[in-house]
């Protein structure tokens, strides 16, 4: 059973034209990470193309992840500065104070794994400012890298140790139409 | 309008293979596999309802739309035999209800496994009716959506 690919939007319905009733077709990228990847030291997780539309992001944690003693765990997903190119991590300079804007968050931090528990399943809210709404309704002209890091923290913010342990799985779900965002093929 | 089937998954994006060297947005792999959903119906006499899925499936959700209501009526549900949704009051009221993933479910919804699964809800009592939905992405039956000649 092979894989088939198609490049482009994939609409599905019954009428092409006025009054189209045609939909774009929801697809996932699915990453398995780790504690290595830092806030020092994010990982790429997927890359959206231009004109995405985010609809979810899924964390299937499957082996406890385990911050410095009196942390909490979190982790993020950024999207990285459009003028760097993606092998430069700019999501440092969101936590080192560092020069260059900072990445510019797609989901908020997110804190786990409270209670000892060794496993636990998330689905992350939708978007909780405009920045990030406009991220999710649109990712942009160019194709989008996606980052994540994991860290533990004392204020929900501030990595202030690194995880010893810990995997999961991070599902980002999207709509996939033209570079521009529209789904019109007529 | 006939239904159209395709065997196997569906990857989309606009770009299939990642330049070797010193790779830009635009020459990086983009492509991601698509999601489709089973339901099947969950009422009569028997308290059993069940669907299969692909090998190698990642369940990103699982809805319940009660369209009869039954006080305190719960379903639960199974994947390969594995508890993935514990019994959840979804009788009080008519309408949508989006199952929490149990702990125990996790492993099995991130990869239902090399061979088919049977993804099967139970119902407290005969009066609740109503339709289970699975959101699933369909892949290789070993979990992956990368053709063994990707080069990264």
């Amino acid at each position: 059973m092979p894989l088939a690919t198609h490049l482009g939007p994939w609409l599905i319905g019954s009428a092409k034209n006025n009054p189209a009733n045609v939909g774009a077709t929801i697809v996932t990228q699915s990453t398995v990470v780790s504690y290595l990847a830092t806030a020092a030291n994010p990982q790429r997780v997927a890359i959206l193309p231009a004109g995405s539309q985010i609809l979810n992001v899924t964390f299937y944690l499957t082996t406890l992840w385990v911050p410095g003693v009196g942390d909490s765990a979190a982790f993020y997903l950024a999207k990285a500065n459009s003028s760097v190119t993606i092998a430069d991590f700019i999501c440092e300079s969101l936590y080192r104070g560092s020069s260059g804007a900072p990445p510019v968050q797609v989901v908020d931090r997110y804190t786990f794994c409270d209670g000892g528990n060794t496993s636990e399943w998330y689905t992350l809210a939708t978007p909780d400012t405009p920045a990030r709404a406009a991220i999710w309704a649109n990712v942009g002209s160019t194709d989008l890298p996606i980052y994540f890091a994991a860290y533990g923290t004392q204020d929900g913010l501030n990595p202030t140790s690194n995880m010893s342990s810990g995997v999961g799985t991070v599902t980002i779900t999207y709509a996939v139409r033209n570079p521009n965002g529209t789904i019109s093929s007529y | 309008m006939g239904l159209a089937t395709h065997l196997g998954p569906w990857l989309l994006g606009t770009v299939k293979n990642t330049s070797v060297n010193n790779p830009v947005l635009g020459q990086i792999r983009n492509v991601g596999p698509t999601v489709v959903s089973q339901s099947v119906s969950c009422s009569g006499s028997t308290l059993t309802a069940s669907l299969v899925l692909p090998a190698g499936s990642q369940i990103l959700g699982f809805t319940f739309l009660t369209t009869t209501t039954s006080a305190a009526a719960t379903v639960a549900i199974t994947v390969g035999g594995v508890a993935a949704v514990t019994a959840t009051d979804v009788g009080t009221a008519a309408g949508l209800s989006n199952l929490q993933i149990a702990t125990t479910g996790v492993s099995v919804c991130n990869n239902v496994g090399t061979t088919d699964v049977y993804v099967i809800a139970t119902r407290s009592n005969t009066t609740l009716a109503g339709t289970m939905i699975v959101t699933y992405v369909v892949r290789n039956s070993d979990g992956s959506t990368v053709p063994s000649t990707y080069t990264a």
